[in-house]
């Protein structure tokens, strides 16, 4: 994006590829993105750094382990309906309960799979492409924050605990100021958030002005309950139906603009003019945030 | 945990392992850190003048203020749990569940340590997890054969 918008290049593909699907022993390669010093010996793996966001969101919020099989059964459901999702399961809230407990709270169900995929983007600069005529997705903000390492130093802080996700509020905020949105709810037709677990789908609703922390249970009871009012939230399924971890990023920018160019098919959400992407790495350590929409800048 | 979609049936497979053995420098402020756990049976942290948290585990480094940690600081060895974990289900290269693992705040810390939580009923996960959820104040249990290792003790619930 920064190539095109600074004039050093007219048109650029961007792409991202993953083959995690050859690990067989998967978690314990992701034991080694933790302190090796202080934290390796007790058993730290993507699962179990979701399940200790998890209880803190049940102790500090109020959420139950209904909502975060809830939001799994939900996200599976919406991904029946996205050919590009990797497991295409008919979940009920109680067979992603009755799913063997992987850590506490996290059932098996509520766990993104290992998946293989790829991406890639064409970015252009708009006076490129406007004159074809096909529908495009104009980048309207987009914006990256890194957070420190250490997950135990993320506690009493006043920048925000470890599952208030300080880096998407702050990748969101600039990207809704280039953007111009003061107020998502209303402004953004869809949401794809890059979540792998049901807790870190909760921790981006805030940021993204979707609620506050302290409405997020109610939030998800109505967006379960299918009454939410708002943004579409994951269409395609998003991560717990298909995680190739180093494409998931980009792959919730180009859900976005398949969105907005009214090109997702059967999850097309209808009459969707403005979208968000999150991405997510680390150890919630870094965001990105990527605002796309049907109508070139200026023209709102 | 691989996927059976991920490999169809007819298509070759290859089996392959790595085993990569690697020693990591812990450094002036850990090893001094271990060498008091092990010596001394204390904990300790490191002071940032800037923010004046006491950074336990020990760091050379705030990484809040982007300064250097000034002074060393014993805490205490009882505190609370911010948040835990009960890992269930086995992986390959991982401890045997089922496991409590906690982040806990020591009395005058000003961040969290991870560690073990022991002596709780796992057998009985939902009771386990409810009183885990209240945050309960627990205590550090320091073990007779130390190390110097972050695995010389563990947290247990304070009676």
């Amino acid at each position: 994006m920064t190539l095109v918008a600074s004039g050093r290049a007219d048109v650029v593909v961007a792409f991202a590829l993953e083959r995690m699907g050859q690990a067989i022993t998967s978690q314990k390669v992701f034991n080694t993105i933790f302190d090796p010093i202080y934290e390796k010996d007790f058993a730290l793996t993507t699962i179990t750094m979701a399940a200790l966001r998890a209880s803190l969101l049940m102790t500090r919020y109020g959420y139950t382990e209904r909502h975060w099989a809830a939001l799994a059964a939900r996200n599976h459901q919406n991904a029946l309906k996205n050919p590009l999702a990797h497991l295409h399961r008919d979940l009920t809230v109680e067979a992603v309960l009755e799913s063997p407990l992987l850590a506490w709270p996290i059932h098996l169900y509520e766990a993104c799979p290992m998946s293989e995929g790829a991406c890639a983007l064409v970015i252009a600069a708009g006076e490129r492409l406007s004159r074809t005529g096909r529908p495009v997705a104009w980048i309207h903000g987009a914006a990256s924050y890194s957070d420190s390492y250490a997950m135990g130093d993320r506690f009493d802080r006043p920048e925000g605990t470890l599952v208030d996700l300080v880096t998407l509020r702050k990748a969101v905020d600039v990207a809704y100021r280039q953007a111009g949105i003061a107020d998502p709810a209303e402004e953004i037709d869809v949401v794809e958030i890059h979540a792998p677990f049901s807790s870190a789908e909760v921790m981006a609703y805030p940021p993204l002005g979707l609620c506050s922390p302290e409405a997020g249970p109610a939030y998800v009871d109505a967006l379960v309950g299918g009454d939410g009012a708002g943004p579409s939230v994951n269409p395609s399924g998003g991560p717990m139906a298909a995680n190739p971890v180093s494409a998931t990023a980009m792959i919730r920018i180009a859900e976005c603009a398949l969105q907005v160019r009214g090109m997702a098919g059967g999850r097309q959400v209808e009459g969707a003019r403005r979208a968000v992407a999150t991405g997510q790495g680390g150890a919630t350590q870094f965001s990105s945030a990527c605002v796309l929409a049907a109508d070139p800048p200026g023209d709102r | 945990m691989t996927d059976p979609a991920l490999t169809e049936p007819g298509l070759v497979t290859v089996d392959g392992a790595w085993n990569f053995r690697y020693r990591y420098f812990a450094g002036e402020t850990a090893s001094r850190f271990f060498a008091e756990l092990r010596d001394n049976r204390r904990i300790v942290g490191r002071r940032c003048p800037g923010c004046r948290r006491v950074l336990v585990p020990a760091r050379s480094w705030c990484d809040r203020c982007f300064v250097a940690t000034t002074d060393w600081v014993p805490v205490g060895t009882e505190g609370v749990i911010e948040t835990f974990t009960v890992l269930t289900a086995a992986f390959p290269g991982l401890p045997e569940p089922p496991l409590a693992i906690a982040y806990v705040t020591l009395d005058g810390a000003g961040t969290a340590v991870l560690n073990f939580v022991e002596g709780l009923d796992l057998s009985d996960l939902d009771a386990s997890a409810a009183r885990l959820l209240d945050r309960p104040p627990v205590e550090v249990v320091f073990h007779d054969d130390r190390q110097g290792r972050m695995t010389d003790f563990h947290f247990r619930l304070r009676a």
